[in-house]
């Protein structure tokens, strides 16, 4: 693909360039306006607030750095940076995992692949919000007879998490890892067999190399939806319980994203704290594509 | 020695139908969750906590109850929400796929400085997460006026256009330039050129796109919720947030009937166009 725009380049300068490049206002101006608005101007803004003290947008006040030196001092932050890693941990190797054997079994052709497939991919469609109630009546409908409750006990709070996740992101995985398996060649198969492989062999040597994108595909999707997660996370038990510190409250079940959230709209004097936050937030998440970038490039080098 | 592939076929089919008994069970229970929602919708609320997995029975049975009570409870009608919901998915998912795939056009075709920048920011922007610009982009709205249902797709286009732009992008790049240079050739202008030419090519990417906005809209529940005027407009995450969130006297029944109600548009999509969702799903994290 990219040998081919190279040598279209002189093509596309000396012919289409010329009319459609003054058509900027038309094709592009609408969007980078919109662009402009919904993502140039308040993402510059929010790291100039980062080093402000602020209620509403216009009584900024320049502090530097405390702000920043509040959210790494706050203990509610730190809880919800290591819940988050765990979770984020488990809930790759929970999804990845059974969303793989999923896709390994529905590629034998056993009859109702087609249903399987149907009914494992439909939780995906529901958003975060509807997903977290209707677990959180599930979980409490079975908690009820041990006389507790998922906001009551933050292990419930974290196997519901992990459970719910699991129920939404298998399906679409599955997806991603049936095309990949789809593609490994039947002859290799059929070779290995002939050599006198057994099934855990041929899947070891043969299928699991030819899927390794699939494999950092879904390991990286999960990864960051998982990091990021939010809607199922308020739903579910909004991090509750609450432990009572001696230098404040934390909630048990807070991850990084509504840590934040509650950070800006719960107390007005602690917005600069969250835009930091969402700061430091960013440059994670960044972090992580960074590394996904790197390790997709030296794959393909190394095709 | 020649009945042993035989031997290997049968047993595997031997495997392949227990596997297939397995997974019709997993299947069972994995619809479950959606099930037992459905039944709750028909029982009183004191019942939904007291026997959330009984079938209704002719005590516990509330007929249509919850979901004629639903409809009004919480001082909101749930219509609107519906109503709201459907407008700023359906508007904003236009709006995203005309803008995005003239943009992503333009940029792809004409080789320039700027149009490399403002491509890099694009892919950039997929990486923030929302958090980084949720206030200041509240903020933003709400002093232009883009608080309401009709503009909120400004909004969506804006914090949207960075995976659309560049899913159309690689699109085009891999399109052949030759029929957009004969188009030209005989005549047509950039504009005809685009909607006559490139557009009908790039039904697949906008069918994959398209999807992938519709899901990402009617689910989503922050945005919505920073951005609109809550007192006048809902969407339906917000709705079911705003009726479970307020502690107390929740009618379970009636929120439960809600949810229902929420599911049937998705399931009536999934069934329509299942095959594109997919494809979509595969395309989307290809590329994403």
């Amino acid at each position: 693909m990219n040998v081919n725009t190279k040598t279209r380049k002189p093509a596309t300068s000396g012919h289409e360039n010329g009319p459609l490049k003054a058509y900027f206002p038309i094709f592009v101006l609408p969007t980078f306006a919109a662009f402009c608005i919904g993502f140039i101007y308040p993402f510059l803004r929010g790291i100039y607030l980062s080093f402000c003290k602020f209620r509403t947008t216009s009584d900024a006040k320049w502090v530097g750095f405390s702000n920043y030196i509040k959210a790494f001092s706050d203990d509610g932050f730190f809880h919800a940076f290591c819940y988050t890693a765990i979770f984020t941990v488990v809930s790759v190797i929970v999804v990845n995992l059974l969303a793989f054997a999923v896709a390994y079994v529905l590629t034998r052709g056993i009859k109702g692949t087609g249903v399987f497939r149907t009914v494992f991919f439909m939780p995906n469609l529901i958003g975060g919000i509807v997903l977290g109630y209707i677990w959180q009546m599930i979980f409490d409908g079975i908690l009820r007879n041990y006389g507790t409750s998922i906001v009551l006990d933050s292990r419930f709070g974290f196997l519901g998490l992990i459970i719910l996740m699991a129920w939404q992101q298998i399906g679409y995985m599955m997806i991603i890892y049936i095309a990949g398996l789809q593609s490994v060649p039947e002859e290799l198969n059929e070779a290995a067999k002939i050599d006198g492989a057994n099934g855990w062999q041929s899947l070891r040597h043969i299928t699991i190399p030819t899927v390794m994108p699939s494999i950092t595909i879904c390991t990286f999707l999960t990864l960051t939806n998982s990091f990021k997660l939010f809607d199922q996370n308020l739903a579910l038990t909004g991090g509750a319980p609450i432990a009572f510190t001696a230098e404040g409250q934390i909630k048990q079940t807070e991850m990084l994203a509504l840590n934040i959230y509650n950070t800006f709209y719960s107390n007005a004097n602690f917005r600069g704290v969250g835009q930091a936050k969402a700061v430091i937030f960013f440059v994670l998440v960044a972090l992580i594509a960074l590394l996904q970038l790197r390790l997709t490039r030296e794959k393909e080098v190394q095709q | 020695m020649k009945s042993e592939p035989l031997e290997i076929s049968s047993k595997s089919k031997l495997t392949n139908r227990i596997l297939t008994v397995i997974f019709s069970v997993i299947s069972v229970i994995y619809v479950l969750p959606i099930v037992i929602v459905i039944m709750n919708s028909f029982k009183f609320n004191e019942y939904v906590n007291s026997a959330t997995f009984a079938f209704p029975n002719s005590v516990s049975f509330s007929g249509f109850k919850n979901y004629v009570h639903g409809m009004t409870f919480g001082n909101y009608p749930f219509y609107n929400s519906v109503l709201f919901s459907f407008t700023i998915t359906v508007l904003s998912t236009i709006l995203i796929l005309l803008c995005t795939s003239m943009c992503a056009w333009y940029l792809a075709r004409v080789d320039n400085l700027l149009s490399k920048v403002i491509y890099y920011l694009c892919v950039f922007s997929m990486v923030v997460p929302f958090q980084m610009v949720m206030f200041t982009l509240s903020k933003t709205a709400d002093t232009l006026g883009l608080d309401t249902p009709l503009t909120i797709p400004i909004i969506y286009l804006g914090f949207g256009a960075g995976l659309a732009v560049f899913m159309f992008f690689g699109f085009v790049k891999s399109m052949p330039i030759e029929i957009e240079e004969a188009a030209s050739i005989d005549g047509c202008g950039p504009l005809r050129t685009f909607f006559g030419v490139v557009l009908p090519m790039m039904k697949p990417t906008i069918i994959s796109v398209g999807i992938l906005e519709i899901m990402w809209i009617w689910n989503d529940y922050l945005l919505p919720y920073l951005v609109l005027d809550k007192r006048i407009y809902m969407t339906i995450p917000i709705h079911i947030q705003y009726l479970q969130g307020s502690y107390g006297s929740v009618d379970l029944g009636a929120v439960m009937a809600l949810i229902v109600l929420s599911i049937i548009p998705i399931i009536i999509f999934y069934g329509i166009c299942q095959k594109h969702i997919i494809k979509g799903v595969m395309t989307g994290a290809v590329k994403g």
